[in-house]
């Protein structure tokens, strides 16, 4: 038996449901000589911003339970770049690439997303406004849902590719927020971003991170993660792209059947580096097993009780 | 876009766990992948195959290449995963990803002064057998708290053209800064030398003065937290100045662990 793993993203069908998140995989080509990114069915670049970024002082990282705090500050190495020195190497393969861009500004946002017009090997654009790691831009926009109207459709307005809004689970009512995503033009949504989050120093009564505060992330935020896109995609006609804790596969098939069209692999990357390509293997030998003869067939199966 | 050099990630035996006293262990896994390749000053991500909630991997310097297949590190148990990872038993697994990072340049002719301070020590046992393939015999400056504290002696000193130790409580060696020891030697010769080190924050700093100071190159292996050790997650920065002057962030994992001393901002 070979099943059909490929899923659709409206306009974008992807070889199949696996793709590695934002910020946890570099720009992609970090672990060529470790793993074939031929077998994933697509990656997301860093955060792509209109000039270079420095990012925050370190301490960036902190392990906690289960999961891991980051605050990174979209350090990354400006569009530009990631157009002239990235992009060239990671067209030579088969996979769906997502340039994932933020800005401090409406206005920002629009021009890193407008670099990706006519870019033909970029097949969707991932819009932070969700990280909770930067003074302007990212979670302060995506916590109001005018802001998140106008961002998405500033963007939208400024892109010839796929949008897809990338949401923080920083909000009272996520549907509320998603909504307006769509309202302004969002043909998908990925969630989550980290949860905000602090860890201290009890021996000096200090922050531990140099930004103070940071992301939550790795399995410890599962459970919210699945209420989110059980949640969203109920609410709302557009596919959508789930993440938060996802370290195995029964998490995807879990994600799938709370109704994510894809799934993409975060932290689990850092512990796990081969994880992404180990999942997809796993995929198939799940779905030949269990006489699944589509992959799609899973998604939003959950049952009512 | 940079050669990169080939990385394993492989569920390695552990071969022998051991307390060398205090906070200090010896571990050795077979790797044979990762020996074969190995430089001295790079490290590899490492955990306890299953490590309960404690999920990122931490970085240890390769501190041996034992019978061309074993690996050995030596670590201090003072957090959560390194506290797991000397819980381990011979006969139970390591995830090891490796080698990373880049190793230290031997510098053909030269007078190498290798310091280290603590467990800081750890890539020198490794360092100073491929400077001797080189017919480099190093000046070894070893610092720590205690007697107690001080490991791989017997093997530095045969590696080493001279060992000096200095502790903080005068238990062996020098009562004071292993800089200390740096400085003096360096006071009536410092003509050739090129410094390796690796320690505490305060001991680099001193030693970056120094090597200021003198005019003699020095090369220091950087320490940061590390979230995924290969430059996925950009997130062990350590501050540094560009060859143009501009400040930056350099990666520990990936443009290091060992930078020009020059380049770092300490």
């Amino acid at each position: 038996m070979n099943p059909d793993l490929s899923v659709r993203l409206g306009s974008l069908t992807l070889k199949n449901p696996i793709m590695t998140a934002s910020g946890c995989f570099g720009y992609g080509l970090e672990l060529i000589d470790l793993l074939d990114l031929n077998q994933l069915g697509g990656i997301v670049s860093k955060s792509l911003t209109l000039h270079k970024r420095m990012g925050t002082p370190p301490h960036r990282i902190f392990e906690t339970a289960s999961g891991m705090l980051n605050a990174i500050g979209i350090e990354n190495i400006g569009v530009e770049a990631y157009l002239n020195e990235k992009l060239p190497h990671l067209s030579r393969y088969d996979i769906a690439i997502v340039a994932n861009v933020m800005g401090n500004t409406l206005e920002e946002y629009a021009a890193t997303a407008a670099r990706f017009r006519g870019v033909r090997r970029i097949n969707a654009i991932e819009v932070n406004i969700s990280s909770p790691n930067t003074k302007k831009g990212g979670m302060h926009f995506g916590v109001d849902p005018e802001l998140t109207y106008q961002v998405i459709r500033a963007v939208k307005d400024a892109t010839d590719r796929p949008v897809i809004a990338k949401l923080s689970p920083n909000v009272t009512d996520i549907v509320q927020i998603a909504k307006r995503a769509v309202d302004g033009g969002a043909d998908m949504l990925s969630l989550i971003n980290t949860l905000w989050s602090l860890a201290i120093d009890h021996w000096n009564g200090k922050p531990i991170l140099g930004n103070v505060t940071g992301g939550l992330s790795g399995p410890a935020i599962k459970p919210v993660a699945l209420r989110m896109v059980h949640q969203v995609s109920r609410a709302l006609p557009v596919p959508v792209i789930g993440m938060g804790g996802i370290a195995n596969l029964f998490d995807v098939i879990e994600f799938m059947m709370a109704g994510a069209s894809a799934v993409q692999i975060g932290t689990a990357n850092f512990y796990d580096p081969t994880v992404s390509v180990r999942l997809v293997r796993e995929l198939r030998d799940y779905c030949s097993m269990r006489k699944i003869d589509r992959i799609s067939s899973l998604i939003g199966a959950l049952q009512s009780s | 876009m940079p050669f990169m050099f080939k990385k394993f990630d492989l569920l390695a035996p552990i071969v022998e766990n051991i307390c060398l006293g205090g906070k200090y262990y010896r571990i050795r896994v077979e790797a044979p992948q990762i020996a074969k390749i190995a430089r001295p000053g790079q490290f590899c991500m490492i955990r306890p195959q299953y490590s309960g909630e404690s999920l990122l991997r931490r970085p240890f310097s390769i501190a041996a290449v034992r019978d061309g297949e074993l690996l050995e590190f030596a670590y201090t148990a003072i957090g959560v995963g390194t506290r797991l990872i000397s819980q381990s038993l011979p006969g139970q697994h390591l995830l090891c990803l490796g080698p990373l990072g880049n190793s230290f340049p031997v510098v053909e002719g030269s007078r190498a002064l290798v310091v280290g301070g603590g467990i800081g020590i750890a890539p020198f046992p490794f360092f100073n057998r491929v400077l001797n393939q080189h017919r480099i015999f190093p000046n070894t400056y070893y610092g720590a708290r205690s007697a107690e504290e001080l490991i791989y002696i017997e093997e530095l000193n045969q590696l080493s053209h001279i060992l000096k130790i200095a502790t903080d409580n005068g238990s062996a060696g020098h009562h004071g800064f292993v800089t200390q020891l740096l400085e003096k030697d360096l006071d009536e010769s410092p003509s050739d030398s090129v410094i390796y080190a690796c320690g505490p924050g305060p001991m680099m700093r001193v030693v970056k003065s120094i090597a200021e100071r003198y005019g003699v190159p020095a090369y220091l292996s950087m320490e940061e937290t590390m979230g995924c050790g290969v430059g996925i997650c950009i997130g062990c920065p350590i501050p540094g100045v560009t060859p143009d002057g501009q400040t930056t962030y350099y990666l520990c994992c990936k443009d290091g662990p060992i930078f020009p001393s020059t380049v770092v901002m300490i």
